[in-house]
């Protein structure tokens, strides 16, 4: 319970930087419309380097802190395992939900808001 | 029981330059080792070596007799004090000490500066604070052994003689290695010395042994 919660309190500073990328896919689904499947591929793989490369510079600016989770028992590599998964289930979870029932515009534009609004909020409070 | 850690054979090169080599130290539960040497000799390298987070060409890190690898891997082994800040400036105390599942009160019974503040955050604490901060979860936590590379660095004399008097009092529960430039402070928690030089360990006996190497000038 006690790695999960410190996974999770890693993941919030990645947060913002993979689910823009995630709603970016669903605003490019949703604006392809009957076309979207052809560019599930691309977006697979763009999912992917993307959260690679904000772990990677999550690693960069963060290393110091990973001695943190290191002396609690969370290894770097259970960190990346860990983040990447969740990420990858928050954007397959978006992209179904898009593929299948469609989200409207409206819908991604609050969640877009909101997601900013949130950050900007807890950022100023750090 | 007394439990033993030793790094015994590590040979370290970055290029055509030797590190270490010829390396052997041993560090025991009740106990506290300082290690000693001047900038560039690899104490740091050495730690990292023992974490498990630097492989070296050749090395044998043992508990009790028994090679281990990653020790770092393994915090009620093992636990390390970085040279530099490693908790996260948003948290605060409350939430490291929760993390570490140590208690509050017994944190403020031993430094009362920090009354009053346990929901600052971190980055609200001067240096001396902070570095407190880090010592007292490292060196509190359940572990057999916790290495500290500088632990004395940005405290003012008073911390430094309260994070002294801890150490002492703790070492009952732990062995520990440090390492630290303010070699009087060492040489008067540690129980066995250390001095790396020329990319060997020398036992030290007394100071003026560290004059004949050449680590100070009395």
């Amino acid at each position: 319970m006690r790695a999960l919660k410190l996974i999770a309190r890693f993941y919030f500073d990645l947060f913002l930087a993979d689910f823009l990328v995630s709603l970016s896919c669903v605003f490019l689904l949703a604006h392809l419309g009957n076309d979207a499947y052809k560019i599930i591929g691309v977006l697979f793989w763009y999912k992917v380097i993307t959260i690679a490369l904000v772990f990677y510079g999550a690693l960069f600016y963060k290393k110091n802190e990973l001695y943190y989770y290191q002396s609690l028992g969370v290894s770097k590599i259970q960190l990346l395992i860990a983040t990447s998964v969740i990420d990858f289930l928050i954007w397959l979870l978006l992209i179904i939900i898009q593929m299948s029932a469609g989200i409207p515009g409206y819908i991604l534009n609050l969640i877009l808001g909101f997601v900013l609004l949130l950050h900007l909020y807890l950022y100023t409070k750090k | 029981m007394i439990h033993t850690l030793e790094a015994d054979g590590i040979q370290l090169d970055f290029g055509l330059r030797r590190i270490l080599s010829d390396v052997y130290l041993k560090c025991e539960t009740g106990k506290i080792t300082g290690l000693l040497g001047r900038n560039g000799q690899g104490k740091s390298c050495l730690m990292n070596i023992m974490l498990g987070t630097l492989n070296a060409g050749s090395n044998s890190v043992r508990f009790d007799g028994s090679v281990i690898h990653k020790a770092g891997k393994k915090p009620h082994l093992l636990l390390y004090l970085p040279q530099f800040n490693f908790i996260p400036k948003s948290f605060t105390i409350y939430t490291v000490l929760n993390d570490f599942q140590l208690s509050m009160d017994d944190f403020i019974y031993r430094f009362p500066d920090f009354k009053d503040r346990r929901h600052e955050r971190v980055s609200n604490l001067s240096g001396g604070q902070w570095r407190t901060l880090e010592i007292y979860i490292i060196v509190k936590t359940p572990s057999l052994f916790a290495m500290l590379d500088e632990p004395f660095t940005h405290l003012n004399p008073i911390q430094i003689d309260n994070v002294k008097q801890f150490m002492l009092e703790e070492k009952a529960n732990k062995g520990m290695l440090i390492t630290d430039h303010m070699y009087n402070h060492l040489l008067e928690v540690s129980d066995t010395v250390y001095l790396l030089k020329d990319a060997k360990t020398h036992p030290i006996k007394t100071i003026f042994e560290l004059d004949e190497l050449g680590y100070v000038n009395l």
